[in-house]
């Protein structure tokens, strides 16, 4: 048995990867969300380069450089770099994110993450430059069309909105109708309304461990549970 | 009063909270109570679940008043291979010479040293005591602060236990089952000679 970031096996494996497989991983990894948030943690960092997957399906979250306690202070700290600013939801792109981190930009990250696995294809691509520098460039052709719009919240809303809509349009085709509802509702987790979310409410409001704990096991754990392939 | 009520009655209704409380609810019979359900039902996967939340919970509370000590300096981390394309590791352990996948948590300027300390600390003790397979977070062994040559803090290495295989260089370092068998990889890596060396870290 040997071990992998998603990433290199997004890369790899395409296309060949069965659903079965792919379930195992997206199933573990909407696991060790809640089980993160249940002990008051946020990771703040969820995309295929922080996930280890094993031959067999079973997949470890790893890549704890920003997480933070749910009780600390938070710094609303970011950055630039688009690769990563792929898996965070529009409001927490960018050096400075408008809002504060709840368990609900960890959904919105695991979503990217689910879109990804559903359609097994890697957002990102690495390659060697000519000066043995590593390149990071966009994979699919949808996303990699975003990055040109110039104002950063428009682009990041266009992110997602492109997202979304590729979650429409190929995930069913891939892994059915209940793994893509499952999806577009990580997408939409911050949307006001939303299945989460009533029209008043904000993400931070919600950040107390039984309501988002409730929220997060019916709507989301739950679902991704009753799948099978 | 009664509009609170009321929204209480709603969102009860539409997020029936039970199953999330039972999770929480700190008595020794629940837990009793829930093993003995897994035992009798065919797909055990929610129970098993439910077990999982509440050791986490359950965690994340002793946490708070009981963080994991940092790892003396004397311990380092050698023979350190990049995980392709991932944020983690793998390392030897100097102390056991037994492998492990090293994950790094950045102290960024700005930030509070003793807030992110704290927090490393619970984090450590919280995954050093949740099982791997159920909450799909890696075992941790132990975390090192990492400084510079100054002594100022750079940010801290998270070391976790490898999942039940290694990320092997060829078959035969493949299914450990002991620390005997990992101290055996070790050796194995350095007869190989095909991983990058670096100081330890």
């Amino acid at each position: 048995m040997s071990i992998n970031s998603l990433r290199t096996s997004l890369l790899r494996q395409a296309p060949v990867v069965s659903i079965s497989f792919r379930l195992a991983i997206a199933k573990s990894m909407a696991r060790a969300v809640i089980f993160l948030h249940s002990a008051s943690f946020v990771h703040k960092n969820i995309r295929p380069e922080t996930v280890l997957t094993t031959e067999s399906g079973s997949s470890y979250l790893v890549g704890f450089q920003r997480f933070r306690a749910t009780a600390s202070h938070t710094y609303m700290l970011g950055d630039a770099l688009w690769h990563e600013n792929l898996y965070r939801h529009p409001t927490r792109q960018g050096v400075a994110p408008e809002e504060m981190y709840t368990i609900w930009h960890d959904v919105y990250s695991l979503g990217v993450c689910l879109l990804e696995i559903g359609l097994w294809s890697s957002f990102v691509q690495y390659a060697t430059g000519s000066n043995g520098e590593t390149l990071i460039l966009p994979g699919l052709l949808e996303v990699a069309a975003v990055p040109k719009i110039r104002d950063e919240r428009k682009r990041a809303f266009e992110l997602k909105r492109v997202l979304t809509e590729l979650a429409a349009s190929k995930l069913p085709g891939c892994m059915g109708d209940r793994y893509t509802s499952l999806v577009t509702t990580c997408l939409s987790c911050l949307d006001k309304p939303s299945k989460f979310m009533d029209s008043g409410e904000t993400s931070g409001e919600l950040d107390d461990g039984i309501d988002v704990g409730a929220r997060y096991v019916q709507g989301i754990l739950s679902e991704i549970e009753d799948i099978s392939m | 009063m009664q509009k609170s009520v009321q929204g209480f009655e709603d969102w009860y209704r539409r997020w029936d909270p039970s199953w999330f409380l039972i999770a929480r609810l700190a008595l020794p019979d629940v837990d009793a109570e829930i093993r003995q359900h897994r035992l009798e039902n065919e797909d055990a996967t929610p129970l098993t679940i439910l077990i999982g939340i509440r050791d986490a919970y359950r965690a994340g509370k002793d946490a708070l008043s009981r963080p994991l000590g940092f790892l003396p300096d004397s311990v380092t981390f050698y023979l350190p291979r990049q995980i392709e394309l991932s944020t983690a590791t793998v390392c030897a352990r100097s102390d056991n010479h037994t492998l492990a996948i090293l994950d790094y948590v950045e102290y960024r300027a700005g930030t509070n040293e003793v807030d992110i300390s704290n927090d490393v600390q619970n984090l450590a003790r919280v995954m050093s005591s949740l099982d791997p397979v159920t909450c799909s977070l890696l075992k941790c062994e132990g975390v090192k602060r990492n400084v510079d040559e100054a002594g100022r803090l750079r940010g801290f290495s998270l070391a976790f236990q490898m999942p039940l295989a290694q990320p092997s260089l060829s078959m035969e370092l493949m299914h450990p089952r002991s620390d005997d068998d990992r101290s055996a990889m070790v050796g194995l890596l350095k007869g190989k000679n095909t991983v990058p060396y670096a100081d330890g870290v």
